[in-house]
């Protein structure tokens, strides 16, 4: 045995400290290395654990239920669990880091699952997928928050929850479930407009309940209102804008929802906080039935109403000492849509333009039925020139024009005289004697004995046909048929033609002949025609 | 030494290298001690690899790091109409139990458990062995080290059930099976198991017994 080859290799190993190692430890560095690398990368990667409380947990696994944004998966349930003294469940979910900072104080979570309702089936997907948990938050980065309170239901945005928000018979958005307000106990409801008919609404925008219908029997006629079926069955609001040059309303302003459409648009006018304008207005024509408060229109719109009404008597104004209705209109600025400040000077100088343009003040008509009037501002043609200012102290006064009701009522009087006037007793008398007429004649006798002389009648017709000379008429006919075929044959013989053809020349001939001598016939006939009535004459 | 006594059976073994001797490892050609190269294929001739050890303990490190999460991770991600399902390798073996597939489950489980971590306590004891006492004979070694040698392949057999499984089912919407990440560390796990044993110089197993100051006596 010999020791000395190992005594040789020994000695290199300690000239240097790291030539024993050998090449191969790289790899188990490297393979450190790269874990360490992995490990950090994924820890770097890991998104935030935020904790969402729910009042159930329904279907919600760990490792399992996501968390959905918009439909798209941006979260995990890692651990689901209870909150102290087992109040509530807590899910802790692990959000992906790119979502994770958007998840702020005003993000809601809820649970989605399967739901059939009166609106549609919603979250069918879940049905095999198992419930998620979705999430809505703006597009802004706020304030971080670690701790969620679920919602149980979906809020108004990705819900289809009851109700419609309808504007003219479309929906343009939601309605949510309805809340107390705890501060002064009114009812608030959350209403989602899309953003699409984001422009219809505005701040003199004005909501009304759209429910059901209404009957409405009043000086206006009798009414029935019902927005669309979709109402009429499941509720709705509808809203419309009835004034121009409402400002732009910002995401939760509030709005008053008012009982029916008539006091939602009321409400504009009596919202307006601008002082009303008021006009006088002489009618000549001093005519019952107008009443304080009736309508002002212009173009129909109703733009004021009757302020006080009062006869006038001025012997100096007029010329006569006749009464005449005097008549404060009260015009609400708002309700004319005028562009720019909506007060009652530009109201004002507004009406004088158009009063210099032909514009006066008439009494129509507001209901047939009641009689009911009220002021109509409509432009005539060719008035008289007349302008719109205030005489003196006193207001403005509106120039007035003939009164269309009387026009109506001369009508429906007329109508009605001569309804009134139609011979209706003598018609009746009349149609009543020949309906006795007619029953005498058909209950006479005689009238009863046609049948029995028709039935006689068409006996011996049938006897007639019957009988055998009738028969045999088909027989002598052909007979005569067949001599006529005999003469025409003879007759070609003899060729009758030719002869024919000079007696027709003969007869032309004649007829000239004859033609001369009517002329002169008829000369004698006029000698004879006046020869006669000379006779008669003597 | 005196522990001797525990071995059993009494070895007369001569090695090599107590001939003086040193064979070439790849045409075994026997040229004397201190030769640098073989002069028949020119092979490097080194009578005992003094790196050896080390590589074998780097290779095991890998394996072993690999092979734990080769257990924890994923073996099979399990995709079917309703539901995405992970199955580990043991879970997957115990879910096959559970379903009556008691021989799969005990393949799987012999082929990926009891044989990868029997070859590291085989590995880690026949490293271990040659730098202290003899405790058991070195026949037992031996035949420890080639049954390692042979069978570490085997536990590629998961692999390849893996392989086979995902290239089989995949049905679109209704099914699918996807090998998971554990696949690639059980991979490496049995790559690196296999250079280490590899690594692992067989001629040191005789060594001990050199040391002692050869055959002992009764």
């Amino acid at each position: 045995m010999s020791n000395t080859p190992p005594e040789v290799t020994i000695s290199p190993v300690r000239k240097a400290f790291l030539s024993g190692a050998s090449i191969v430890w790289i790899i188990p560095l490297l393979a450190l290395l790269v874990a360490l690398y992995v490990a950090w990368q994924s820890y770097n990667a890991r998104g935030p654990l935020i904790v969402v409380e729910f009042e159930k947990g329904t279907g919600i696994k760990a490792g399992e239920t996501e968390l959905k944004y918009r439909d798209i998966a941006v979260g995990k349930v890692e651990k689901v669990g209870f909150t102290a003294g087992l109040e509530r469940v807590a899910a802790s979910i692990r959000v992906d880091k790119e979502v994770a900072p958007y998840i702020d104080t005003g993000s809601v979570f809820w649970v989605v699952q399967p739901e059939v309702s009166a609106q549609g089936i919603t979250g069918l997907s879940t049905v095999l997928s198992g419930v998620y948990i979705e999430g809505a938050w703006d597009e802004d980065i706020g304030t971080v928050a670690y701790t969620f309170q679920g919602t149980p239901e979906p809020p108004l945005i990705k819900s289809g929850q009851p109700g419609l928000e309808m504007y003219k018979g479309i929906e343009v958005g939601k309605v949510g479930r309805a809340k107390i307000d705890p501060r002064n106990g009114t009812a608030i409801v959350e209403a989602l407009i899309y953003d699409e008919h984001r422009v219809l609404v505005n701040d003199s925008t004005r909501f009304w309940d759209a429910s059901g219908f209404s009957v409405n029997i009043g000086p206006a006629g009798a009414e029935i209102n019902f927005s669309s079926l979709a109402t009429l069955v499941g509720g709705g609001i509808t809203f419309n804008t009835f004034v121009s040059g409402g400002g732009r309303v910002a995401d939760g302003t509030v709005f008053d929802i008012f009982p029916d459409e008539e006091t939602a648009r009321n409400s504009v006018f009596n919202a307006s906080e601008v002082d009303p304008l008021k006009v006088s207005a002489v009618f000549d024509d001093n005519i019952a039935g107008l009443v304080v408060g009736a309508a002002v229109e212009l173009n129909g719109l109703t733009i004021g109403e009757v302020e006080t009404l009062s006869g006038l008597v001025d012997f100096d104004q007029f010329g006569d000492s006749r009464v005449r209705l005097n008549v404060i209109l009260s015009i609400q600025p708002a309700r004319l849509g005028l562009p720019g400040d909506v007060t009652a000077e530009n109201a004002l100088r507004f009406l004088q333009d158009r009063v210099a343009n032909g514009l006066r003040a008439r009494l129509i008509s507001g209901s047939l039925l009641t009689g009911g009037l009220k002021v109509e501002l409509a432009t005539v043609e060719d008035p008289p020139a007349a302008r719109l200012v205030a005489s003196g102290t006193g207001l403005p006064v509106m120039p007035t024009t003939d009164s269309d009701v009387s026009d109506t009522q001369a009508t429906v009087e007329g109508v009605f005289t001569r309804i009134n006037n139609l011979p209706i007793e003598e018609l009746l008398n009349s149609a009543i004697s020949v309906m006795n007429s007619a029953d005498i004649l058909i209950s006479s006798e005689d009238l009863r004995e046609t049948p029995k002389d028709v039935r006689v009648l068409l006996g011996e017709i049938s006897g007639l046909v019957t009988s055998d000379d009738v028969k045999n008429i088909p027989v002598s006919i052909s007979a005569t048929l067949s001599r006529i075929e005999g003469l025409v044959a003879d007759l070609e013989e003899q060729q009758l033609a030719a002869r024919l053809i000079t007696a027709i020349e003969t007869v032309t001939e004649t007829s000239a002949a004859v033609t001369t001598s009517i002329e002169g016939g008829e000369h004698n006939a006029r000698r004879i025609a006046r020869g006669g009535r000379g006779e008669r004459d003597q | 030494m005196v522990g001797m006594e525990r071995a059993g059976t009494q070895e007369i073994t001569l090695t090599a290298r107590d001939m003086g001797v040193v064979a070439c490892r790849r045409c075994a050609k026997a040229w004397p001690l201190g030769t640098a190269r073989c002069g028949r294929c020119g092979h490097k001739l080194i009578s005992r690899d003094p790196l050896s050890l080390q590589r074998v303990w780097a290779f095991w490190l890998v394996g072993f790091a690999c092979y734990i999460p080769a257990n924890i991770l994923p073996m099979l991600k399990t995709r079917t109409l309703f539901q995405v399902e992970d199955s580990t390798i043991i879970g997957g073996a115990v879910e096959l139990a559970h379903y009556g597939n008691w021989g799969v489950a005990f393949i799987i489980l012999f082929a990926s458990v009891v044989i990868p971590l029997g070859k590291f306590w085989a590995v880690t004891f026949l490293a271990l062995s040659v730098r202290q006492d003899r405790v058991i004979s070195t026949k037992v070694r031996l035949v420890m080290y080639e049954v390692v040698e042979y069978i570490g392949r085997w536990s590629m057999i998961d692999i390849f059930v893996v392989a086979i499984l995902s290239s089989l089912v995949q049905l679109n919407t209704l099914a699918s099976i996807d090998p998971g990440p554990a696949a690639l560390f059980f991979a490496l796990s049995v790559i690196f198991t296999m250079l280490s044993a590899q690594a692992f110089d067989s001629r040191m197993i005789w060594d001990t017994k050199t040391k002692d100051g050869g055959p002992e006596p009764q």
